[in-house]
């Protein structure tokens, strides 16, 4: 097996058994956790940006998966995914009880929009399209693990003889042929270098005479050909519509609706990227996200007519991604022989190490600043003192010494008449408050040690973590550079631990190169936004006072102002959908701070290790949309 | 289909001898920033039954200067063309939520100006984009059959371009409008897909975009050998290392080497690794093989591919531009040497 760490995605590893074998169970049981029934029975919205794992999750839920878990000779390939499964009914008996299938939106059912006919005849079409292609997958499926048609039964609801009769279903080979046809009628028509008039079009391409989806109730293998000893059993379909967005918005929206329909007896999930869902969804998916654990699903809407799973942006997801990606790590690590034969099986292990503080020289300059600042501030032993209490124990030397320059500056600033008192005279009281420094403060002030003397910040597992935006492509990005890193050393027969400097290094290094790759539409103003932004935060988070504790790394606009924006396709809607599809920028809406909701335009973990910003959520501007808008140049539109 | 080209000075000479007055011919070019778009329309211009159709591509993110050197390029053309029939036809590349449309709006307009009866189309690629060139090609070739009326295609280049631009790529691959064969259909979804990619410089990750979207079983990249520059190849071998090396998984003696400036060439050499690798399928699986070609870089050798699709019916992916940009201060003066590569190339039955 390669390197996993260089496939980046488990959906790149072509065969079945080695992407399972990578797969945590963790984020399908995640998943699964409280919607494990409406999941199944209704309509289904996940969203998420690139890489979030929402199509590796469609991939494992696939037939072909569940077969292949279930019909493994020999070693077990993933037993822990297989409980998983087992538990949330997907896997009955040992046997896979769904029969699911991934169908993507490429562009020939965007194209469908395109078509010069009535709106209706467009609607039909492409529901026709993704029936007649959902049952196709679904033989597919079948025929990969060995199951031909003639071992299965097509199994209807009640009052579907015509039906029955029209589309062939009392002959699974009939059956599959009516949907080839439909299939194929319309890929002609959707790919003609002319499409025919709307009058000439074959009667039968039109879903009026093509509802499967609303009359399929199962489908049973009758014998399995590879282990007769098993018995038949019943699957319900289910369809996984992969890039939704990828659709016209109007066609997203009439998909979702006729989707939502209970008459529908397949299960459906609909996968897109957060920007097409649309802001009162978000708003109610979030709303339900902030309720307190065990009242609701993280994540979801209930309680309507459709669920929305949202794949990250949560505070508590953040938590359990942690451990994903360290079960997802330590999968990888085990697929590169040169760990496995020296015993290596733990990433964080690796990474885990005391961090270097800075040199005696570096501390004797930060110490030697912090003396003067102490005396122009004409502050007492006994107040600084008090204000070096505030600082737990814990913190090293430099740190501490870092944050007491802060604690000094925070404390002139709440004393504007320092110029009025007398030569001799100093400060003896705080006027801050005395309380322990929050741990914000630390980091802040490790931050500005970065700054100023090349500390290394970006170090250790849970930095690695933060740094992934709850995006599993992206940790394996991250923590493939690490890992080369690992290799090259226990390869030279040198220690597998990697100190701070060098992953410091290499991550900042690999976000470096991240950002020069960016290729995608925009990205020459949306690389030169992100350097506006993050200047700007660079500048905030560098302020002596530290007023944000650790800095900053978003602006916030106004939610209200946000939501007319994604409400058209203005320029401006255009550049944030690729900044947020590629993370350069992290969309987070219905952010309450102040009394007010924002939506903060979040650096994403990439340009903030680019410029040495914190990876926590909560420091932003205030800003405006015409502010942001502002910060793009206009260009000539021919 | 047959073809019949013509290179640099026998081009000027086909022209004279072919369009005589009995015939009426229709010439679709386009209105770009680059000056090899005005070659073929200058040259054709004292032609009396020529009439001009030039499309302008409209993209949503161009640079003012670009727009500039476009500008200047239409005065020079509205001036060159007074005494013919002129008209400019604008085509959104791009719909409202970025998606690529530019084939298909291509399509329509040549369908409703080609219902005047031409005895020859001319279609010159030389500054169209290949979503829209490649349609229209196909549209003017089929209408033989319809018509009688004769394609023809002609492409100028230099070895060096006047003005430096850089394209912005969508990040959705997808196949020309009317290239897709049928591919994605549940009949092909089994196929052994060939993929051809044609490597220039900075299409590193379009390509890489391509090749997910596309999970070809084999990939042979074309590099252009022989070349103005006779070390391009190895610099593109040194870009692509990584995608050839480790994702595409590349055997290097399919490596394909293929002219830069002859379509010919790189045409004849996709359609006989297509034909043998049909003949030596053909008795070992039943399962369909498919060859799928990724132009990109140079119009010249993108010309080649799309010959190569048109003789085989074969599918091309790609990923349409959304804009370009450049560093230019202002608009270079007009050449006043002719491009260094001009071809002809009449298809026929």
């Amino acid at each position: 097996m390669d390197n996993p760490f260089k496939k980046r995605r488990t959906e790149l590893v072509s065969d079945r058994r080695t992407m399972l074998s990578l797969v945590s169970p963790t984020p399908i049981e995640e998943f699964f956790r409280e919607d494990r029934e409406e999941l199944i029975e209704k309509l289904t919205l996940v969203v998420g940006t690139p890489g979030c794992g929402k199509t590796t999750i469609a991939q494992v839920v696939e037939f072909e998966s569940l077969a292949t878990l279930c019909f493994a000779t020999g070693n077990a390939i993933n037993k822990d995914l297989v409980d998983v499964l087992t538990v949330n009914r997907l896997i009955k008996d040992e046997m896979p009880a769904i029969l699911g299938h991934r169908l993507s939106m490429t562009t020939n059912f965007r194209d469908v929009w395109e078509l010069p006919y009535e709106e209706s005849t467009r609607t039909a079409l492409l529901r026709a399209f993704v029936q007649a292609k959902s049952v196709l997958g679904w033989f597919r499926q079948l025929e990969a693990m060995g199951i031909p048609p003639e071992d299965i039964e097509i199994v209807m609801g009640a009052n579907a003889e015509s039906v029955v009769t029209v589309t062939g279903a009392d002959d699974p080979m009939k059956f599959r042929q009516y949907a080839r046809d439909i299939e194929l009628s319309i890929f002609r028509i959707v790919t003609s270098l002319v499409p025919p008039e709307e009058r000439d079009l074959p009667h039968r391409s039109l879903n009026t005479r093509y509802d499967v989806f609303e009359v399929l109730q199962g489908i049973r293998i009758l014998r399995w050909r590879s282990s007769p000893e098993r018995p038949g059993v019943l699957l319900r379909p289910m369809m996984i519509i992969d890039d939704a967005h990828e659709l016209h918005p109007v066609q997203f929206i009439q998909l979702r609706d006729w989707l939502k329909s209970k008459a529908i007896g397949v299960s459906r999930w609909l996968l897109c990227r957060p920007d097409v869902v649309s802001p009162e969804d978000y708003r109610d998916a979030l709303t339900k996200d902030a309720v307190a654990e065990g009242a609701s699903a993280p994540g979801s809407s209930r309680g309507r007519d459709y669920l929305i799973k949202l794949m990250q942006l949560a505070s508590t997801r953040e938590k359990r991604f942690r451990l994903i990606a360290r079960d997802i790590a330590n999968r990888y690590i085990q697929g590169i022989p040169e760990f496995t034969r020296r015993g290596i099986r733990d990433l964080a292990g690796m990474l885990d190490q005391a961090v270097t503080p800075i040199s005696d020289g570096q501390l004797k300059q930060l110490r030697e600043q912090v003396d003067k600042l102490i005396k122009e501030s004409k502050f007492a032993p006994t107040l600084v003192d008090m204000l070096r209490s505030r600082i737990p124990a814990t913190a090293r030397p430099d740190e501490a010494l870092a944050t007491l320059r802060i604690l000094i500056h925070r404390e002139r600033n709440r004393t504007p008449q320092l110029g009025l008192l007398p030569d001799d005279e100093e400060h003896e009281e705080p006027v801050t408050v005395d309380k322990t420094v929050a741990p914000s403060l630390i980091e802040g002030a490790r931050i500005q040690l970065l700054h100023e003397f090349d500390r290394p910040y970006y170090h250790g597992m849970e930095k690695l973590t933060a740094a992934s935006n709850i995006n599993i492509e992206q940790f394996i990005k991250l923590g493939g550079s690490l890992v080369d890193e690992v290799l090259a050393r226990v390869i030279r027969d040198k220690p597998s631990d990697l100190a701070p400097k060098a992953q410091h290094t290499a991550l900042v290094l690999q976000a470096r190169q991240t950002m020069k790759d960016w290729d995608f539409p925009y990205n020459v103003l949306v690389r030169n936004l992100v350097n506006v932004m993050a200047n700007a935060c660079v500048e905030r988070t560098k302020r002596p006072n530290a007023p944000l504790d650790d800095g900053a790394n978003a602006f916030g606009v106004p939610q209200d102002e946000m939501d007319q924006v994604l409400a058209k396709h203005e320029r401006l809607a255009r550049i944030l959908h690729f900044a947020f599809a590629y993370r350069a920028l992290v969309f987070v809406p219905q952010y309450h701070c102040k009394g007010k909701v924002w939506c903060l335009l979040e650096l994403g973990a990439v340009p903030c290790m680019s410029y040495g910003l914190t990876l926590r959520r909560g420091g932003f501007i205030e800003s405006t949309l015409s502010k942001v808008q502002g910060l793009l140049p206009e260009v000539a539109s021919v | 289909m047959k073809m019949i080209a013509n290179r640099d000075e026998d081009c000027g000479i086909f022209f004279r001898d072919y369009i005589t007055t009995d015939r009426k011919v229709l010439f679709i070019g386009t209105l770009g920033f680059n000056d090899v778009c005005l070659h073929f329309p200058l040259a054709l211009a004292a032609f009396p039954n020529i009439e001009f159709l030039f499309l302008v591509e409209e993209r949503p993110e161009v640079s003012e200067i670009l727009v500039k050197a476009a500008e200047r390029n239409r005065a020079t053309l509205t001036s060159a063309l007074a005494s013919s029939v002129c008209r400019f036809e604008a085509i959104s590349v791009m719909a409202a939520d970025m998606a690529n449309v530019a084939g298909r709006r291509a399509s329509m307009v040549f369908a409703s100006v080609c219902a005047g009866s031409y005895t020859d189309v001319f279609v010159d690629a030389s500054a169209m984009s290949r979503g829209v060139c490649f349609p229209i090609v196909k549209q003017a070739y089929t209408l033989f059959s319809r018509t009688g009326a004769h394609a023809h295609v002609v492409v100028a280049g230099r070895n060096k371009s006047t003005i430096k631009a850089t394209s912005t790529s969508s990040d959705v691959p997808q196949f020309i409008h009317g290239f897709q064969g049928e591919m994605e259909t549940d009949e092909l979804t089994p196929a052994i897909k060939l993929w051809i990619p044609q490597l220039s410089e900075g299409s590193l990750a379009s390509l890489g975009r391509i090749h997910r979207a596309l999970s070809p079983h084999e990939s042979c990249p074309l590099l252009p050998f022989p070349s103005a520059d006779p070390r391009r190849g190895d610099m593109l071998m040194r870009e692509f290392q990584t995608p050839i090396l480790d994702d595409w998984d590349v055997n290097l003696v399919d490596v394909i080497y293929a002219h830069e400036a002859d379509p010919t060439d790189v045409s004849e050499a996709i359609v006989r690794i297509d034909r043998a690798r049909a003949e030596s399928f053909k008795s070992s699986t039943v399962r369909p093989a498919r060859t799928v070609l990724s132009p990109a870089g140079s119009r010249i050798g993108s010309v080649g591919m799309l010959l190569a699709a048109l003789q085989l019916d074969l599918p091309i992916m790609y990923e349409e531009s959304i804009g370009y940009t450049s560093n230019l201060s202002s608009v270079p003066a007009l050449p006043t040497t002719i491009p260094d590569h001009q071809w002809h190339v009449w298809l026929t039955s």
